[in-house]
């Protein structure tokens, strides 16, 4: 064990392979903070150049890539409104009001944070505990996994914002559009319209990319052409003179919402096939619904910014876990990582650590210096990134357009891709207007598929007879907390509504600025 | 003064633009368009679609070998993933693509040769010029540790004790059309659980969930973990990375099933442009880097070119036609 230590802390630290992790990091913070850019596609291009890199290194960059492209993400939805990843999105609940704010430095350090701590503890996680947790995550069949959905499914009601009805209907057409593609059970073409591009189903990066980066595009050139300059013209860091930008008020703060997203982080994260994307999303609103000021969020409260950034950073180390540790890729980024330790030489799974155990310390040291490096990258990035909010935007909004198209046609199947993102551009922007959640509506899209393979199977395996829950605790307890939430946020949010109409008639959203997350 | 200097940026761009597109415009007329003879093939970089997203085996092999390849044709070669419809996306591209040998496809050889069979499909085998198999999945069936048999026999005796059906995890048409045969010629019957992938089916197993899954190599690390047991190869053969486990030929089947991986250009590919390329992808397959990641990821990196490569796509056509005349579903 020593041994391995000190043969990795040998081919690790020297300066060559820390500048390639420290390299590896701002690679995924660019593209990540790029909308339209993917941190898959970027590790994808990025294993070739790792072919005479050794093993430990070459990973330690893959693995950079990945966590900055998670922490990256969060600066465009920070300061445009534009989520350079769909991970990201629940960022801009919080993160773009505070900007608007003038508290965007404030907003970015606490995302960076968030990453850079989630990062670290699902790191931990994942090297002290891979076998037994991976263990565990492996027993988890169909059954557990779909009572798991159908309980995030139902915390869709629960993100409502300004409208419960609205964020219902608009997370329900997110499930719906789900449905075209290939049948899973029988094989048949389902609503494709004969397209062979749609036999996958619609495309999730075309649908992410238009409703989430394209959408806003389009409500900020609205704004623009009515004279109505939303877009913070304001320096970034206003509150300079009077605090820090992020002091010990703020740690204590935030500091039960990041251990909140990092906890959310990094079970979903072991899960296969959740993703990033409901990890932020179940964690704002674990956090929201916890929060004794739940009216703050959605309108700068920096402890949604901090969970759903801590959560979204947490699961790259802990999607590494099956592969540690049984070799099982839970997600594409991690089937990617999984094909580099095989160009590389390593069989990832049981034998990993008896074949190549110092190889393993190696990448275990190269990610915790990769944790170190996000936060050197996040912290002179961020200057330099926040900037852009003073840039022009006739300058700005066409460079985004155009991030967009390429995004779409890269990762999205070619011109189909940027087809789609442009009509889903347009749906966003209709739903920004009247003011429907694209937020659930995306959420509703990327749990679709994951739901309805689950629930089938389920359905298989069971003989549909519910019986058959008995011997699945698991499932029992997440359907249990499932009709719990139901009821809570689904009697809570039609009653808000109810008052709402009494109260206000009119249902624009209000913009003045209100009192930030301050208790 | 700000008007103006508008007015002047916006004259200045416009005719940048004229210049622009009367440059582009030249730039066609000179270029040699698609006549590049045969000879002189190639003078710009190849790209090879790669069916399925990144990550899978098929794009792990095309990856490893991508510079070797490149170095022997003296052009970069590009490799964009498109994937879609089990392989069938990019098969669709590439079959309708200019056959000038700049556009190749690396796919699972069974979406040429069973897909067109079973789903709807824009391209059949004679869309392509068949370039060369470079390697084989190893294809067997395998099941979890607590499961009380061990080899196919057992698997059928017991869910006939129990009098209930097959529950296998199935993530292609293939394994499902083989699963459908054997419970047809067994009498029981077979309800294929959907999986996504190898790793779903690694899940299924280890889950505890199904009787039997189907995978194209990905139950070899658990199986040597001890994690699961391996019943029976898919192929006719025995398996060349795994020659103890017992094939369809010794259980007394007729036929077999085997994935390659495989290169194709579209049909009309000038024959001397594919014999150049597949004088390159030998020595590209027996590299290295290739041949290590066909070890750890489990397939069988062997070169197979020109006549041999279309004779085992053939065989293999046949094989499915029989298989899905046989099951009779077309699903």
């Amino acid at each position: 064990m020593i041994e391995y230590m000190s043969i990795a802390a040998g081919e690790i630290l020297t300066p060559t392979v820390i500048g390639y992790i420290i390299l590896g990091v701002l690679i995924g913070y660019i593209v990540g903070a790029l909308p339209g850019m993917n941190r898959t596609t970027a590790i994808a291009l990025a294993i070739p150049f790792t072919f005479t890199m050794p093993p430990a290194a070459a990973l330690s960059f893959l693995i950079g890539i990945n966590k900055g492209g998670a922490a990256g993400a969060a600066v465009s939805a920070i300061l445009l409104n534009v989520p350079g990843e769909p991970s990201a999105v629940v960022t801009t609940y919080d993160g773009y009001p505070m900007t608007k704010q003038g508290k965007a430095q404030k907003a970015l350090v606490i995302a960076l944070v968030a990453s850079v701590v989630g990062d670290l503890l699902a790191t931990v996680v994942l090297i002290l505990l891979a076998q037994p947790v991976a263990r565990f995550a492996i027993g988890l069949g169909p059954i557990e996994l779909a009572s798991i959905l159908i309980f995030s499914i139902t915390f869709i009601a629960a993100v409502s914002g300004d409208s419960f009805y609205k964020a219902l209907i608009a997370g329900i057409l997110g499930l719906l559009l789900s449905a075209p593609g290939i049948d899973i059970e029988t094989g048949l073409p389902r609503m494709t319209f004969g397209l062979l591009e749609l036999y996958d189903g619609i495309p999730l990066l075309a649908v992410a990319i238009g409703t989430l980066a394209l959408s806003e595009i389009l409500v900020q050139i609205d704004e623009g052409w009515r004279g109505d300059h939303r877009y913070p013209q304001v320096a970034a860091d206003k509150a300079k003179d009077s605090e820090p930008v992020f002091g010990m008020k703020d740690a204590v703060q935030v500091a039960p919402s990041i251990l909140r997203g990092s906890l959310v982080g990094t079970l979903v994260g072991i899960l296969p096939g959740l993703g990033a994307t409901l990890a932020s999303f179940l964690a704002y609103t674990w956090v929201r619904q916890s929060s004794k000021t739940p009216e703050a969020f959605g309108k700068g409260a920096p402890e949604g910014v901090a969970a759903s950034e801590s959560a979204d950073n947490a699961t790259v180390p802990a999607a590494l876990i099956p592969v540690f540790a049984i070799g099982v890729p839970g997600s594409l980024s991690t089937a990617l990582l999984m094909g580099a330790f095989m160009m590389h030489g390593l069989t990832p799974g049981p034998f990993l650590f008896k074949e190549s155990g110092s190889v393993v310390f190696g990448i275990y040291l190269g990610m915790l210096l990769a944790s170190a490096a996000l936060l050197l990258v996040g912290l002179f990035g961020q200057r330099i990134f926040s900037m852009v909010i003073q840039i022009r935007k006739s300058v700005l909004l066409p460079v985004i357009v155009f991030l967009c198209i390429v995004g779409a046609y890269m990762e999205a199947g070619g011109m189909f891709g940027v087809y789609l993102m442009l009509v889903f551009g347009f749906v966003g922007y209709f739903m920004k207007k009247f003011d429907y959640s694209f937020v659930t509506f995306v959420v509703g899209y990327v749990l679709g598929p994951m739901a309805e393979l689950t629930i089938r199977q389920s359905l298989i395996i069971s003989d549909s007879n519910p019986a058959a829950l008995i011997d699945h605790p698991i499932a029992i307890l997440f359907l249990l907390l499932a009709v719990f939430s139901i009821w809570r946020f689904a009697i809570a949010g039609a009653r808000s509504m109810q008052i709402d109409r009494a109260a206000t008639p009119t249902d624009e959203p209000s913009d003045t600025p209100p009192e930030g997350g301050d208790r | 003064m700000k008007r103006y200097l508008h007015t002047a940026t916006r004259l200045l761009t416009r005719r940048m633009a004229m210049a622009a597109l009367a440059g582009s415009a030249v730039a066609l007329a000179a270029a040699p368009g698609s006549t590049a003879r045969a000879a002189e093939w190639p003078t710009e970089p190849i790209t090879i679609v790669v069916a399925y997203p990144a990550g899978g085996g098929t794009d792990i092999s095309i990856r490893a070998l991508t510079d070797a390849l490149g170095e022997k044709l003296g052009q970069p070669i590009l490799v964009q993933n498109v994937g879609g419809a089990g392989g069938g996306v990019a098969a669709t591209k590439v079959a309708k693509d200019k056959p000038d040998g700049y556009t190749l496809l690396a796919t699972n050889s069974t979406s040429i040769t069973l897909a067109p069979l079973v789903q709807k499909a824009l391209y059949d085998m004679d869309s392509f010029e068949h370039v060369a198999i470079i390697g084989e999945f190893q294809n067997a069936f395998f099941t979890g540790t607590k499961q009380p048999y061990d080899t196919l026999d057992g698997l059928i005796e017991t869910v006939k004790s129990e009098n209930r059906a097959i529950k296998g995890a199935s993530q292609l048409a293939l394994d499902r059309l083989v699963m459908q045969y054997i419970a047809k010629e067994r009498g029981v019957e077979f309800i294929p659980v959907p999986v996504s992938g190898g790793s779903g089916s690694v899940q299924a197993v280890m889950a505890g969930d199904v009787d039997v899954a189907f995978s194209g190599g990905s139950w070899a690390p658990i199986v040597k973990a001890g994690d699961a047991k391996a019943l029976f190869a898919a192929s006719y053969e025995r398996l060349k990375l795994a020659p103890d486990l017992i094939s369809m030929k010794e259980l007394g089947f007729p036929f077999g099933v085997t994935s390659h991986i495989s290169l194709h250009a579209p049909a009309g590919t000038p024959k001397e442009i594919v014999d150049k390329i597949a004088a390159a992808l030998e020595p590209a397959v027996q590299s290295e880097m290739v041949q290590n990641v066909g070890e750890k990821r489990f397939m069988d990196m062997t070169y197979r070119g020109g006549d041999a490569a279309a004779a085992v796509m053939m065989k293999e056509r046949e094989t499915y036609e029989a298989l899905v005349k046989t099951v009779g579903a077309t699903n």
